[in-house]
């Protein structure tokens, strides 16, 4: 639970340090970040604004450790990684880490249940709590009736809500959720950014990535991002 | 993950089952010819093991020069050279014959004689050929005297003359009940006309199963070769006799070559070598292609599923996952493909070798390929895995 009485005081869980990440394309080289530095504390609802190609969803990649900095360091729970391995970087993904894409990513094949079940079959739940839990989480975010559907049987915010519990599966962290509404319809979207903001009401710590200020505004505290480098942006901006 | 791997076999029915039917094609190849390689190797050893303690004379032809043919069937003996050779010291003459060879049918496979064979003896001394052969129906002798159209036949050649003999028994056999010419009916060999006295047992070897076995004036007025013989079997007196049976012979008759057991082995021995050689790349092949198309298979899969791969990595999903996952539908392709690949190897044994297929089929040769392509399978689904492991989550974003 966020600490209501003094946000600052609760732990940080989520922590980047002077972040930097380059990509060469050809002969040219991209500086994507710029020497960002991030403190996510537990209960913080982060929005991270910015207009496209700023840089936003790199530094959620980075801050996911889906990618990799060309230099800095992200922390998870206090825990450095960037001396870690791709293996030992999933198993943080996979224990303290949930991720909402803007195409869900669902797996086609698979019913609804079935998709919040693999992120706890990859972290070694038994079949039936497995089940128990996937059919919980699928019923908070409000598919109790459409478990056995595949996506493509699925609206698009049903679809994101699956994102949404597959994310939750394994009682992440923080969850990161990169331009969650970027797919959907404004009514689909904002029904989604409820859902998020009642999850960090219950506690879930959020990091979310958007261009839509109005979607961003939702959160409890918004960062800007632009030209790689971020910054805080006040509430009352105009354009991402 | 085993949800996950079912759910993309299903997805692609049409693939996956195409898969398993080439697979299954492979296993069932690698079954049968190691099946019918077992069952020559088994066979001729048979064969030389019934020539124990004889002596086949030939003679000294194109092919009888090097022993390889089996039996001699271009050979040829003067009758009168027969008779002398017959007539040589320590040579158990009551138990020695000339013999013609001819083929009636061509053999049902390699290295097999020919499916019905002729093989014209004198009357009383069959033993020579047929040693202690019991018969499935009727006799296992000719009758003594001057009958000329009296024939024992053995399974394969009673099964061969079924359709045009006067009379047909149906016999039980492992492929289901097989009709043969009944004894007591006639058949027609080239124009001349025979009882059937008797069917040999089939429990013997091929050449036995073969054998149409009538008198020696018989075979040579139906073979048109009056006063000549194929090649002579020799009963030496005793195991002592053998070397200066075999001297003796070829010293009076430089003409003539004389087999002895130990020679018959070898000859089939290198007989055996050229066919194994021939099958061996036959069952390798078929190792091959399967490994070849599961290879191939699982790349594309692969290659497909970069996307839904990329998101299992960027969930978490451990590289042993993602391995596993990949290794597991290849085992399921293999598995499902080595459980087609036997049923139909035992149908295609049964229908290659007939009612020879008693006792063939082995469960030891079934495992084994199930286990080599199953294994050769898996193994070559280590690439597209290791593929699959290394794609990098960041890919699954790169499709937005």
């Amino acid at each position: 639970m966020p600490d209501a009485a003094d946000p600052a005081a609760a732990p940080v869980i989520l922590s980047a340090r002077n972040l930097r990440r380059v990509f060469r394309l050809g002969d040219s080289r991209v500086e994507a970040l710029r020497g960002v530095s991030l403190d996510v504390r537990r209960g913080d609802f982060v929005a991270i604004v910015g207009p496209s190609g700023s840089g936003k969803s790199t530094l959620l990649h980075v801050l996911g450790l889906i990618d990799s900095p060309t230099g800095g360091s992200v922390a998870v729970r206090g825990e450095p990684s960037h001396h870690l391995g791709p293996e030992r970087r999933a198993g943080l993904r996979l224990r303290w880490l949930g991720f909402v894409f803007q195409s869900f990513n669902l797996l086609h094949l698979l019913t609804a249940r079935q998709n919040v079940e693999i992120a706890l079959r990859l972290a070694g739940a038994p079949r039936k709590q497995r089940r128990r839990r996937a059919e919980q989480l699928l019923r908070r975010v409000g598919l109790g009736a459409r478990m056995g559907h595949r996506p493509a049987q699925l609206s698009g915010g049903e679809r994101q809500r699956v994102a949404i519990a597959r994310a939750l599966a394994n009682d992440p962290a923080v969850l990161l959720a990169d331009e969650p509404t970027g797919n959907l319809d404004s009514k689909t979207g904002a029904g989604i950014v409820d859902l998020l903001a009642e999850l960090n009401r219950a506690g879930q710590t959020v990091v979310m990535v958007t261009h839509n200020l109005d979607v961003a505004r939702r959160a409890g505290r918004l960062l800007h991002m632009r030209d790689g480098r971020l910054g805080d942006a006040p509430h009352d901006s105009q354009d991402a | 993950m085993f949800g996950v791997t079912l759910a993309q076999l299903l997805h692609k029915k049409l693939r996956s089952l195409l898969t398993v039917l080439g697979f299954g094609f492979c296993v069932n190849l690698y079954i049968v010819v190691t099946t019918v390689m077992r069952f020559i190797t088994e066979d001729l050893d048979l064969q030389v093991e019934r020539f124990r303690g004889l002596l086949l004379v030939q003679s000294r032809g194109p092919e009888g020069a090097t022993g390889m043919e089996w039996p001699p069937i271009s050979s040829a003996i003067a009758e009168a050279d027969a008779r002398r050779v017959i007539a040589t010291p320590r040579v158990h003459a009551a138990e020695s014959t000339p013999v013609v060879f001819a083929g009636l049918a061509p053999p049902p496979f390699p290295t097999a004689p020919p499916e019905a064979l002729i093989v014209g003896l004198d009357c009383g001394r069959e033993a020579a050929f047929l040693g202690g052969a019991s018969a499935l129906l009727g006799a296992n002798r000719l009758l003594p005297g001057d009958r000329q159209d009296q024939a024992l036949l053995g399974v394969l050649a009673a099964r061969h003359f079924a359709p045009h003999a006067s009379a047909t028994a149906e016999v039980p056999s492992p492929v289901g009940p097989i009709a043969l010419a009944a004894v007591g009916s006639r058949i027609s060999i080239r124009g001349h006309d025979f009882q059937v006295l008797g069917i040999l047992e089939p429990e013997t070897n091929q050449l036995l199963r073969s054998c149409v076995v009538m008198p020696l004036p018989a075979a040579q007025r139906v073979m048109r070769q009056a006063g000549t013989v194929s090649a002579i079997l020799l009963t030496p007196e005793s195991t002592r006799d053998i070397v200066p049976v075999k001297r003796a012979v070829e010293d009076a008759h430089p003409e003539l070559m004389v087999v002895t057991e130990q020679q018959l082995a070898e000859n089939a021995g290198k007989l055996l070598d050229r066919v194994t050689q021939l099958f061996n790349v036959v069952r390798w092949t078929s190792v091959s292609v399967a490994a070849l198309l599961i290879t191939i298979v699982m790349f594309v899969a692969v290659l497909e599923r970069t996307r839904e791969l990329g998101t299992l990595r960027a969930i978490g999903a451990p590289a042993r996952s993602i391995f596993a996952m990949v290794m597991g539908e290849s085992l399921l392709i293999s598995g499902a493909g080595a459980a087609m690949g036997v049923p139909i190897s035992r149908i295609v044994i049964r229908r290659a070798l007939g009612p020879d297929a008693a006792g063939i089929r082995s469960r030891r040769i079934e495992a084994l390929a199930i286990a080599l392509l199953t294994g050769f399978g898996v193994v070559a689904s280590v690439l597209p895995a290791l593929r699959a492991v290394r794609v990098d989550p960041i890919v699954a974003l790169h499709y937005e």
